[in-house]
């Protein structure tokens, strides 16, 4: 069954959860960048945008990003790791450019 | 013409839009608007000149207005920021259009000045007969609407050019988050404009001695004429979003469908019908989900 952009952001937010798990102990700064996400995320998490058509490709985007990440957490393929972890950050940058939309004015 | 015609609040998205179509007629413009406001694209281009200030000081306003041919007043606090403080919302809808009107009469008498006031001046029209004429009484049902009404009193009073543009709620093609609520109720008549049409109304307004002393309503047309229901099941249905999320005022609003009969034989700007902006709109989503 298809996923709303509202769902695959959830899961893309517990993903990113999972994976700073620990993770400041291999690199700190990967561990910033994921808490980042997590929290811009979180603070966008239930906006209009995520239950609209357009929020279901650049969250889909998000969301397999961090499953691969959350893969190569898991298996301990830090060599891939980083290349990994910037298309994410790329990714999640487009969902939040694109969620921060303007509000109508009724006048 | 070739005096400039200023724009108040002119570096806004109606201002913006007005100057490029000045400058495509040949026209130069006068912007003026806060200090603070985003000037990018307009300081330092041919045919536009910019002065920044507060309406609510006379000083800055005499500096804007001297020299002008024509003023198209849009500089306002609007929903809901208007109607958060109504000392606010007068000093700068009000005094500042009183501002606007003593500057013109003291440095550049011959000016038209256009007033962009609202059709929330009319109150709740809901149990009355359509379409709702320029004549029909004025009862403000929030701050915005009441600061309009005095608004239009000042200009009136002044004995300045004036033409007053009541103008309807403007839809925008853009991928714009719903309001909450919609300012009316579902089963309630909506008569939207287009942004590009209130932008022809303006551009026509400016040197329309025509239209010196006269009342208008800026409305879409027939093709517009809704209900809110229609008019927000579409707008879900166009951003692909659950329409139960839609969330209407629970008590009647001061939407109607409007007689715009005269307006549109003298200002000619009813150019995009209703179907033109749903075709927008559809489009505007599909290239968000391809980019």
């Amino acid at each position: 069954m298809p996923q709303s952009g509202q769902e695959m952001l959830d899961e893309s937010i517990q993903n990113c959860k999972k994976i700073v798990e620990g993770l400041g102990q291999q690199d700190e700064s990967w561990e910033t960048s994921l808490v980042e996400i997590v929290e811009k995320f979180e603070e966008l998490s239930d906006t209009f945008f995520f239950k609209t058509m357009p929020s279901v490709p650049v969250t889909r985007s998000a969301m397999r990003n961090s499953v691969e990440l959350l893969e190569l957490k898991e298996s301990g393929n830090w060599d891939s790791f980083s290349p990994a972890l910037a298309s994410l950050i790329e990714s999640a940058q487009v969902v939040i450019e694109k969620a921060g939309m303007k509000g109508t004015t009724l006048t | 013409m070739t005096d400039p015609v200023l724009i108040t609040g002119g570096a806004g998205s109606v201002g913006r839009q007005l100057t490029g179509m000045f400058l495509e007629i040949g026209r130069p413009v006068r912007i003026f608007d806060l200090p603070f406001m985003d000037f990018d694209g307009l300081e330092g281009q041919d045919g536009i000149e910019v002065v920044k200030g507060d309406i609510t000081d006379s000083e800055s306003v005499i500096d804007a207005v001297k020299g002008v041919g024509s003023v198209l007043h849009l500089a306002a606090l609007l929903p809901p920021n208007s109607e958060k403080d109504k000392q606010k919302t007068f000093a700068v809808n009000v005094d500042g259009t009183k501002n606007i009107v003593d500057a013109v009469t003291q440095v550049a008498p011959d000016a038209i000045v256009v007033f962009t006031s609202s059709i929330s001046t009319y109150g709740d029209t809901s149990g009355e007969d359509t379409p709702v004429g320029v004549g029909h009484s004025q009862s403000a049902i929030d701050i915005y609407a009441d600061s309009k009404i005095h608004g239009e009193k000042v200009v009136k009073e002044s004995g300045v050019k004036s033409i007053i543009l009541r103008i309807g709620s403007i839809a925008v093609p853009a991928f714009l988050a719903p309001p909450e609520p919609w300012p009316f109720t579902a089963s309630q008549r909506v008569e939207m404009v287009h942004r590009d049409d209130v932008a022809d109304a303006l551009l026509a307004s400016a040197d329309s001695d025509e239209s010196v002393g006269k009342v208008f309503n800026i409305a879409g047309g027939k093709s517009w004429r809704l209900t809110g229901k229609d008019y927000v099941e579409d707008f879900f249905t166009f951003m692909g979003a659950p329409v139960d999320l839609a969330v209407y005022r629970e008590s009647t609003g001061w939407n109607d469908w409007y007689d715009t009969e005269e307006s549109q034989r003298i200002l000619g700007y009813q150019n995009r019908s209703y179907q033109h902006y749903s075709d927008e709109m559809r489009a505007i989503v599909e290239e968000m989900m391809s980019g």
